[in-house]
């Protein structure tokens, strides 16, 4: 790895920013240095993200100054920080799939011709000398929806490359000096996250000085130099991230050391009858004839790269998928197809994936968000039995140790692994006996993932059988009893026992065309 | 037990209230006092005196203002009175009594907006239970006793009603059409059928069972039953939506039907009900309209679906889904009608309602989304 010269280019001292009752950052000072990747970690509520607003001026600092070469840049002032050489590339995508990726790249400056028209051969000029930089594979008049999640990223980089308009007297634009990541890979495959890492040092072998915000600790291995942690919004600590040990990062961002993810004790449930049984289920360019079984008791691990698949899957034996065919049992009996209710019925919870997007209501409180697919039962002749309800929601929030101010406050003052944790809660109830986990840790802190490992742990130990979808390899390894692998919508192979690793995951995962 | 929505729109009415009432000017308006069936009326010194039938006397004294009119008919005690133009009874039984149409449909506006839907066709639901009910009242006839008429009616008004009202939610389910689409083609349909029905005419002769003897009953000079309508079934309302499975399953969907349908939610079920209940209360407003009024044409409550769907939103319904109450419903209803009795008291040109009535709708929103920010700032 390249040494980056030791030149301080960005200062950070003493930022303190408060929202409402929550001190987000509290007296942090970072130096970044020209030419490093700097990653900034800490669990979810860290700071990380806020640091790294405050940084591009998307938020006003309480107190504490951000300097750039030795000059100032005033709080809270994105056209300072932008005219400084400040970018940041967004967690959340925020382009508009509609256009193409010319006009997403010059959105905020058309080129026009006669003064209204839109110049779209200048446009698309300009644009691809953007790409050219990084990844002149993508076409600047393609339709941004129709790039896969990676390339979108990429387009959002080329956007944050722009130098921008020029000022008015003539002046030349402003290049880009620092870039903020804010957790880039959370949407992408392996592939294009190592596509994107090469990009992060790119970019910092010219020069740049990149801030990397990422949950990823491969990730920070892999690309970062240095590496700040903060927790709580306190600055921990900044070290060379080649004198570290995962173990001793992980140690800075939650202040003691957990036990490292084992594997659990394989069930040996083999004369058991499973009680999930699925029977060539297909769905058009979805999935193609999968079928699997899972015991009471057990955990199986489904593996595969993003849009092989996996949450159709899921969706499918559900009943979310009103194209699907084949036939789902659950004990025994087939379940009527395309009824999630039905499913539920018979003892079948899904946490889905995305949590904000298909888990959570966030007008209704914690305990509504529990109980939502029990109340019919609990309620009578249609009327809400709010004691019955308060019990059960008390309980599980208790047992799920979902930190919430009151049970009726709203999901959404909850933190990231609170939120998951509420949403696990909702299908942990003794009368679930089949639980399809999607991404179940996705987004949320170590210390957090250890607890959703324990609760899964302890679900399947009371023989509820589970069914499991993860991207992250470790995760997968450490919980499952077995992993079926899915490629293109087939399953394309199942690990046992000693078989079970990143690399044969990953040999079957892209077995492209076995059939 | 009410929420701050709640509880800031009461304030809202007081003010508007106070505002009306010192802002229009008082008026003379003319008191009568004429004998009853059987009684009599005398003239004594500095005065009259009136006799019931029941043998009671009372004597009205010249000096209070008291003239005696007898050109014509039954000889009759008149005296002017100053009242204020906005606050006196009569005036605001009106208010309150065209509030209560308005606002039962209201709640059932506010049940479709709350889980992310609109209906547009609620003011012709309304005409076409009109018509449908006055059709039925008429071949009654004038005679029929109440315990007749009132069954009659609200089985063919809500019985039409919810039959408009499960037609358009089957096609928002069924067909995948958004809600607006299908319920603005609705507005025309419905509101088609019943000036094709009518051809236009008005119609009459209801059972006086009904209307005199029930909807527009007076009591101590207040028509109380339109009011009670209004209240039980914001009452009912408020009930559903916070106590039933029903009614959380509606705020589930309108937060985020996605995850409604990961949770289980039958949610086109659920919608296909908002609808048909929307549509029913628009049939039992229907009911307490041609009650009311005594007759019915086919225009009836044109342009209602703008004055229901801003008081289901000056009543905190959201609509991007997810929030609304029945109360605030019932509320913006009233805050409606003060807006619309304003424009009549104050003197000013009736034209311009609908602006007022247009612009009442936006500030609601924008002060909606102002109070959103404020809260989610402090979160």
């Amino acid at each position: 790895m390249k040494s980056p010269s030791d030149a301080i280019l960005l200062k950070v001292e003493g930022v303190s920013k408060r929202f409402g009752i929550t001190q987000a950052l509290d007296e942090v000072s970072v130096s970044f240095r020209a030419g490093e990747v700097h990653a900034l970690m800490g669990e979810n509520g860290a700071g990380k993200s806020t640091l790294g607003k405050v940084i591009a001026g998307l938020h006003r600092q309480d107190s504490g100054t951000v300097t750039i070469d030795g000059k100032m840049l005033a709080p809270g002032s994105i056209d300072e920080a932008f005219a400084a050489g400040v970018r940041i590339v967004h967690q959340e995508l925020a382009q508009c799939p509609n256009l193409s990726v010319a006009e997403n790249l010059c959105l905020h400056d058309l080129p026009k011709r006669a003064g209204f028209l839109v110049d779209r051969a200048e446009m698309n000029r300009r644009a691809a000398s953007l790409l050219a930089r990084i990844e002149p594979e993508i076409d600047p008049s393609a339709p941004l929806g129709s790039l896969s999640p990676g390339h979108r990223q990429i387009v959002q980089i080329a956007a944050a490359l722009d130098e921008g308009k020029p000022d008015r007297d003539g002046a030349a634009g402003h290049s880009a000096r620092v870039i903020v990541f804010d957790e880039p890979t959370s949407s992408l495959s392996i592939a294009e996250t190592e596509r994107l890492l090469k990009i992060v040092r790119q970019l910092a072998s010219e020069g740049l000085t990149v801030i990397y915000v990422s949950h990823r600790m491969a990730e920070i291995f892999a690309c970062c130099d240095r590496v700040t942690v903060l927790r709580d919004g306190k600055f921990v600590g900044t070290s060379n991230v080649a004198d570290m040990a995962e173990a001793d990062l992980v140690e800075q961002m939650i202040g003691r050391r957990i036990e490292a993810t084992t594997r659990r004790e394989t069930v040996s449930a083999s004369d058991a009858r499973p009680i999930l049984e699925v029977r060539s289920l297909s769905s058009p360019s979805k999935l193609s004839g999968v079928s699997l079984t899972v015991k009471p008791g057990e955990i199986v691990g489904v593996g595969g790269l993003v849009g092989s698949g996996r949450s159709e899957l899921l969706d499918a034996i559900f009943g979310l998928d009103p194209s699907a065919t084949g036939e789902v049992r659950v004990n025994g009996q087939i379940v009527r197809a395309g009824s999630p209710r039905a499913m539920i019925r018979v003892g079948v919870g899904y946490v889905p994936e995305d949590r904000r997007l298909q888990g959570l209501f966030f007008q209704l409180g914690c305990d509504e968000n529990i109980v939502i697919p029990v109340m019919p039962r609990l309620a009578r002749a249609g009327v809400r039995s709010l004691r019955a309800e308060r019990t059960l929601t008390s309980a599980r929030l208790r047992k799920f140790q979902v930190k919430a101010a009151h049970p009726s406050i709203a999901p959404g003052a909850l933190s990231g692994g609170n939120q998951q944790k509420l949403l696990i809660a909702r299908w942990m109830s003794p009368d679930v006996k089949v639980l399809l986990l999607d991404e179940p840790t996705r987004g949320i802190d170590v210390g957090t993932k250890s607890e959703v490992y324990k609760l899964v742990r302890q679900a399947a130990d009371r023989g509820t059988a589970v069914l499991l979808v993860s991207s992250e390899m470790p995760e997968l390894l450490a919980l499952s009893d077995r992993i079926i692998v899915l490629c293109q919508g087939r399953v394309t192979g199942e690990l046992h026992g000693e078989a079970m690793t990143q690399a044969g995951i990953l040999r079957l995962a892209t077995k492209e065309s076995a059939a | 037990m009410l929420a701050a929505q709640e509880s800031g729109l009461i304030v809202v009415i007081a003010l508007m209230m106070l505002g009306l009432t010192l802002a229009t000017e008082s008026i003379r308006r003319p008191h009568f006092v004429a004998p009853s069936p059987g009684g009599s009326l005398t003239s004594v010194e500095g005065g009259w005196v009136l006799k019931g039938a029941d043998g009671r006397e009372k004597k009205y004294a010249a000096a209070d203002g008291y003239e005696l009119l007898d050109s014509g008919g039954e000889p009759r005690l008149r005296r002017f009175v100053m009242v204020n133009k906005f606050l006196n009874k009569e005036n605001l039984v009106g208010v309150a009594t065209v509030s209560s149409f308005i606002a039962i449909m209201a709640v059932g506006m506010s049940g479709i907006i709350i889980s992310g839907g609109i209906d547009l066709s609620v003011g012709s639901i309304y005409a076409l239970a009109a018509v449908a009910g006055a059709f039925a009242m008429q071949a009654l006839g004038p005679g029929a006793s109440l315990a007749v008429a009132l069954p009659i009616g609200l089985l063919v008004c809500c019985g039409v009603g919810a039959l408009c009202g499960a037609a358009n939610g089957s096609v928002v389910v069924g067909l995948r059409v958004h809600p607006f689409i299908v319920t603005l083609g609705g507005m025309a349909i419905y509101r088609g059928l019943a000036f094709v029905t009518t051809q236009g005419q008005s119609i009459g002769d209801f059972p006086s069972a009904l209307t005199l003897g029930f909807f527009k009953k007076t009591m101590g000079g207040v028509n109380p039953v339109p009011m009670i309508f209004m209240v039980v079934i914001a009452v009912a309302g408020a009930v559903v939506l916070r106590h039933t499975v029903f009614g959380r399953r509606t705020f589930a969907i309108g937060g985020n039907e996605t995850a409604g349908r990961y949770a289980g939610i039958p949610v086109g079920r659920t919608k296909i009900m908002l609808f048909t209940i929307a549509g029913l209360l628009a049939g039992l407003a229907a009911l307490m309209r041609l009650g009311y009024y005594g007759a019915v044409a086919s225009d009836a409550g044109q342009g209602y679906e703008l004055d229901v769907i801003a008081a289901a939103v000056v009543g905190g319904a959201s609509l991007s889904g997810g929030r609304g109450s029945a109360f605030g419903a019932m509320l913006g209803a009233v805050v409606i009608q003060l807006i619309e009795n304003g424009i009549v008291v104050l003197g000013i040109d009736s034209n311009y309602k609908l602006i007022i009535v247009g612009m009442a709708i936006v500030v609601a929103v924008v002060v909606d989304q102002a109070k959103q920010r404020l809260t989610a700032g402090r979160g």
